[in-house]
């Protein structure tokens, strides 16, 4: 170690030791108070609260230290030194939790406004609906029991009074969305509803102030509570799953190393580094930012950026690229000037080009919205015409049957019919480690009929396992002393053997090559068989060979493992009716074997991002829904052309940023699950819908007849809502022997 | 008759009292961190007590 020190002059000695990481970058100054978010990890309870707080509280330069623990964020303010918020993070990591710095940068919007916004809509229209309804059901007893016309048109009075500034504050979520839908053209589910809302409240104030007999005021208003309360559970499991996603973003990212003029290393935010700039990466730790290397001979791990299973040797002036893991030895790397062809740069271009070519989401409640509500105003438009014309009851009763069939029309149940599936899917999924980005993921992946899966890190485990051993036990030890010192994962793997083997002294990695050690009679090497000075053998197993003086060279092969559930989850697939396919980064003939031992029939290697991002619009063109599901740097832009996209969490942040479905338990199994439980997910759907138009359709008759009371309205509503609910809690378990 | 003249308006005013006083909730962030105060219940935060 100490020789390869010597011939590269810029290599501190300081760089190979492991610093904690700052977070002093994070913090921001508000006068002379200091802020600063982190992120904790393993917050759980109320001792872990009081610990940290307490903790925290008793530096005196601390103001204010507070534990979110539906967030696991933790905010601090305190007077004094923006270096002094390494203290308090060493003094949180000191009572054993792991804190990351929170970089707004991940976060998708403010979510926490459109959560308050919904929650004090809810709120008004509670209190509207709970007590028009006080109200109305005054009004209907009094009906029956001969209630005096005054008290009753007071109680009308009332009742608009309270509903008419609800309803404007209450319904504006729909009425934006329903304008957002209608001004770029197309409907979704909320112009019918937000339609049906206006219009009830528009008939029933000309009725008020016509005096007549029947006003829908508490209809309008508990419409706008039911639905609401939907759209509230949903945005708050939808909320959870994304901050989820997000957490785990920000807990990879760690910031840059920046080594500034005069000595001191700094640690940034990635996106601050400019380019010019030279960042510090250690042993084990992720380039930020594409550069070249100024200093350091090192070997990196590419697999998450090209899909390259084998370690690549890289010394001054080689380029290297953002995500990649490094291995060896400390590098010093210059971050890249912005240059056109940027690999970063050129990969968020594929995703956005992708992306551009998909056009907006269309849901299936959209596409029920899109025939129902021409429907529903064509009968009512019907009732008007026939009652007005076909018998001799007046403009006025006419109106009030046609306003009656819009009423009991109006989709509040399908509304809530697939929120309320898409609550319960997602908190099953959200149980088993699978998080939702997108609100119709869901939707989108019941559609498949395609899955392609990316090769290393997806369906491989991504770390080189020994699959041959030689037969001398003598040997295997030599070379576990020998890879004890080094990072490369083959050599990890061998030093696995024997863990309490000792490095051997005077041990020297050559990077990209393998390990020498001087002994007797020579010197013995552990590498590549070029650098062992053997004829390797020509195969598509990889190999480390070690020679030893006096002794034969022997030889280790080894390979990235397929996973263990990989099989069973392709047959599984393949018996359900899906296709599979293979693209990957790596060397044809290590995709053709794993492909081989998982019998898809379909594999591509040496595939670059843009060729990845070509099979999938070739498929898409072809009239294919494909699951693409991948991992890494390279599988984003196909991401972006795929029906539905899936990616591992332990792989590249930009990869699940593009990812509409995040794995977080590293088991491939997860993705079958989540497929069935999106299959019956949507068949609870249509059986809502179908339900809620049931109620619809069975009423409407009643209405056009003119039996419709404002009693039955409210009774149909509650009554399909509740069956609507009751049916979406199914959808949380996966039918079957899963 | 007489009697409905102000019970309902009271009724009303209660309930939006009810309502002010969510708004207010929701304004100061007790609904931020909903885990968060549910575990600090069982928080041990003892006035320390007084010398002798």
């Amino acid at each position: 170690m100490s020789a390869l020190a010597s011939t590269e002059a810029a290599v501190a000695p300081a760089d190979t030791a492991t610093a904690p990481h700052s977070v002093a970058g994070f913090v921001e100054a508000d006068g002379a108070v200091m802020r600063l978010h982190l992120l904790v990890d393993g917050v759980h309870c109320a001792a872990c609260i009081a610990a940290i707080e307490g903790r925290l509280a008793a530096d005196p330069s601390v103001q204010r230290a507070r534990v979110n623990l539906s967030l696991r964020r933790l905010s601090v303010e305190w007077r004094g030194d923006a270096r002094h918020a390494d203290a308090l993070a060493r003094a949180v990591e000191a009572l054993g939790y792991t804190v990351a710095p929170f970089d707004p940068a991940h976060l998708a919007r403010l979510d926490a406004d459109t959560g308050r916004d919904l929650l004090r809509a809810l709120a008004v229209a509670a209190f509207a609906s709970s007590n028009v309804m006080m109200l109305s059901l005054a009004v209907w007893a009094g009906q029956a029991q001969d209630m005096a016309a005054g008290t009753q048109h007071l109680f009308q009075w009332l009742a608009g009074l309270v509903s008419l500034p609800a309803v404007a504050y209450a319904g504006r979520p729909f009425f934006r969305s329903a304008v957002r839908a209608l001004s770029a053209g197309r409907t979704n589910i909320d112009v019918p509803i937000a339609l049906g809302i206006l219009l009830t409240t528009m008939i029933s104030v000309v009725e008020l102030v016509r005096g007549g007999a029947h006003v829908y005021f508490d209809s309008a208003a508990a419409l706008l509570f039911v639905l609401l309360v939907g759209r509230y559970l949903d945005f708050r499991v939808r909320a959870r799953s994304r901050g989820t996603v997000e957490r785990l973003l920000m807990l990879q990212a760690h910031g840059a190393a920046v080594c500034r003029a005069d000595g001191r290393i700094e640690v940034l935010p990635s996106a601050a580094v400019e380019p010019g700039m030279v960042v510090l990466v250690r042993p084990g730790e992720r380039v930020p930012v594409d550069g070249f290397v100024v200093a350091g001979r090192s070997s990196l791990d590419v697999s998450i950026v090209t899909g390259e299973s084998l370690p690549e040797a890289v010394a001054p002036g080689a380029r290297v690229l953002a995500g990649s893991v490094n291995g060896a030895a400390a590098l010093r790397v210059r971050a890249s000037a912005r240059v056109e062809d940027s690999h970063l740069a050129q990969i968020v271009r594929l995703v956005e080009q992708a992306e551009r070519t998909r056009g907006p989401a269309v849901t299936l409640a959209d596409r029920v919205a899109r025939v129902w509500t021409p429907i529903v105003h064509a009968a009512a438009l019907a009732t008007l015409g026939g009652w007005w014309l076909f018998t001799d009851a007046g403009f006025a009763a006419a109106l009030l049957h046609a306003v009656s069939v819009l009423i009991i029309a109006c989709p509040c149940a399908i509304g809530l019919a697939v929120p309320a599936v898409q609550v319960v899917a997602t908190g099953a999924l959200l149980r088993r480690g699978v998080l939702l980005r997108s609100g119709d993921g869901l939707e989108r992946l019941a559609a498949i009929d395609h899955v392609a899966f990316d090769k290393t890190g997806t369906l491989t485990l991504g770390t080189p396992r020994i699959t041959a051993w030689p037969a001398d036990a003598a040997a295997i030890r030599v070379a576990a002393a020998l890879a004890a010192s080094s990072h490369h994962p083959a050599a990890r793997a061998i030093h696995a053997a024997f863990p309490e083997a000792a490095p051997m002294p005077g041990c020297e990695e050559v990077p990209g090559e393998g390990l020498r050690a001087p002994a007797d009679g020579g010197e013995i090497r552990l590498g590549r068989a070029a650098f062992c000075g053997v004829a390797g053998t020509v195969g598509t197993a990889s190999e480390i060979w070690l020679t030893r003086p006096g002794h034969v060279p022997v030889r280790f092969a080894f390979e990235d493992p397929v996973r263990p559930e990989a099989t069973t989850v392709v047959a599984a697939l393949r018996s359900a009716g899906l296709r599979s396919s293979i693209l990957s980064g790596d060397r044809t003939a290590v995709v053709d074997r794993v492909a081989a031992r998982l019998g898809i029939a379909d594999a591509r290697g040496d595939l670059r991002p843009a060729q990845k991002l070509a099979a999938l619009l070739a498929w898409r063109a072809e009239g294919r829904r494909v699951l693409m599901v991948g991992d890494g740097l390279n599988d984003a832009p196909a991401f972006a052309a795929a029906h539905v996209s899936a990616s591992f969490a332990h792989g590249a942040p930009a990869s699940q940023g593009a990812a509409d479905i995040v794995l977080c338990g590293g088991d491939l199994g997860a993705v079958r699950f989540a497929w069935r439980i999106s299959r019956r997910a949507r068949r609870i759907i249509v059986q809502n819908l179908v339900l809620a138009a049931l109620y619809n359709v069975a009423l409407i008759p009643v209405a056009i007849l003119g039996w419709a009371t404002p009693l039955v309205a409210a009774i149909a509503m509650a009554a399909s809502s509740l069956t609507v609910t009751l049916n979406a809690l199914r959808a949380g378990r996966s039918d079957g022997a899963s | 008759m007489g009697p409905l003249l102000f019970l309902v308006p009271i009724a009303l005013a209660l309930g939006g009292l009810g309502l002010a006083g969510f708004f207010w909730a929701l304004r100061s962030g007790q609904y931020d961190d909903l885990d968060g105060a549910a575990a600090r219940i069982l928080i041990d935060n003892d006035a320390p007590e007084p010398p002798p």
